[in-house]
């Protein structure tokens, strides 16, 4: 189904429930993963997810269809990650660091890996990554996400993050920089 | 001396672990049927929200004991800072407290501040007898042409003055 149908269908008071419900289980796990990445806890990511969606149905009417749909349900659900980040900073009076330290324990903590001998495995290899991207900023962490792990274009990117293209460019290539030189050096 | 080949992302094939979606690889995935009920969930949460919306349509700001202990507490912490700060009324000074002084003293500080104690001693004096209009006629020295020569200028008639007192 295409946005338009789907829209259409949302503004028909017989039907918006049921397109609602088409809606959530059309981009649900993009959105949910999209989260996930970014606050690594699942009971957080769940909280996230749903006011991501509580939000899109709220302001639904007034989405006139200048980007995609889902341009713009990843919009709202990346400034819930961030709002969400940084109240956790403020909250505590945190500094970026113990943020971090608290998702790096998540992240092990959730792990159900067992560290084998010599050859790492891909549960290692992969947790060893998590680690890396954890010290990148939030924004670049975001970037690199959806680039790197997501596939998706530039130009999408820039529609979510309202970052241009150009800076995306330079902040995905610099974080993949700093993630190589730890994966090296580790 | 670091030996190892630097890593490259770019250089990675696609069945990699480093290419794999990160929480799946990890055994982190979502519990069992957790995204067949989210989108109910995400349903009834805004049924509720929307039944939580209708019971508030009120007052903006509810009547509760906590807001109510809080405000008097505010209050009082005011009127008592008002009262500590306020500055004291200056009272004039009394004869009573001048008594424990001596008249050197005083005299001593009068002069220092330009102020002749004889003449203060003559001006309640004066002040009293202005009061009354003969006398202050008497301390103006007039003479009686010039009061005729004024009630000529003001055209008041003196006979008429005469029959009228």
């Amino acid at each position: 189904m295409t946005d338009k149908e789907l829209l259409e269908k949302y503004r028909d008071p017989s039907s918006r429930n049921y397109a609602f419900n088409l809606m959530v289980k059309m981009y649900q796990q993009k959105i949910y993963w999209h989260i996930r990445k970014m606050v690594i806890d699942h009971d957080d990511t769940d909280d996230l997810v749903q006011d991501t969606f509580v939000k899109v149905w709220a302001s639904l009417e007034q989405f006139r269809g200048d980007s995609q749909l889902y341009t713009w349900i990843y919009r709202i659900a990346t400034n819930e990650c961030l709002n969400f980040l940084n109240k956790k900073r403020r909250r505590f009076f945190l500094p970026i660091g113990d943020v971090e330290g608290e998702l790096m324990e998540k992240l092990e903590t959730n792990a159900d890996y067992v560290t084998s001998g010599n050859d790492p495995s891909g549960e290692e290899i992969q947790l060893v990554l998590q680690k890396a991207l954890l010290k990148l900023p939030d924004k670049q962490r975001l970037v690199f996400n959806m680039k790197y792990f997501d596939d998706m274009k530039y130009e999408e990117i820039s529609q979510i993050t309202g970052t241009s293209v150009g800076a995306l460019k330079a902040s995905y290539h610099l974080a993949v920089k700093k993630i190589e030189d730890f994966l090296t050096n580790r | 001396m670091n030996t190892k080949p630097p890593f490259r992302l770019d250089e990675l094939d696609a069945g990699h672990p480093l290419r794999q979606h990160p929480f799946e690889a990890t055994g982190q995935g979502v519990p069992d049927q957790y995204f067949d009920t989210l989108a109910s969930r995400v349903q009834a949460r805004i049924v509720e929200q929307r039944k939580h919306e209708e019971s508030h349509v009120g007052p903006l700001i509810s009547w509760s004991w906590g807001r109510t202990v809080a405000s008097l507490v505010g209050a009082g912490l005011v009127a008592t800072l008002v009262y500590v700060t306020w500055p004291q009324r200056q009272e004039t000074i009394g004869r009573e407290s001048l008594s424990g002084v001596s008249d050197a003293a005083i005299v001593a500080y009068l002069d220092e501040q330009g102020l002749n104690p004889d003449d203060l001693a003559t001006t309640p004096a004066a002040d009293a007898s202005i009061m009354d209009d003969s006398t202050t006629i008497q301390y103006l020295d007039l003479k009686p042409d010039a009061i005729r020569q004024y009630l000529d200028m003001q055209n008041i008639d003196l006979e008429q003055l005469k029959s009228d007192s």
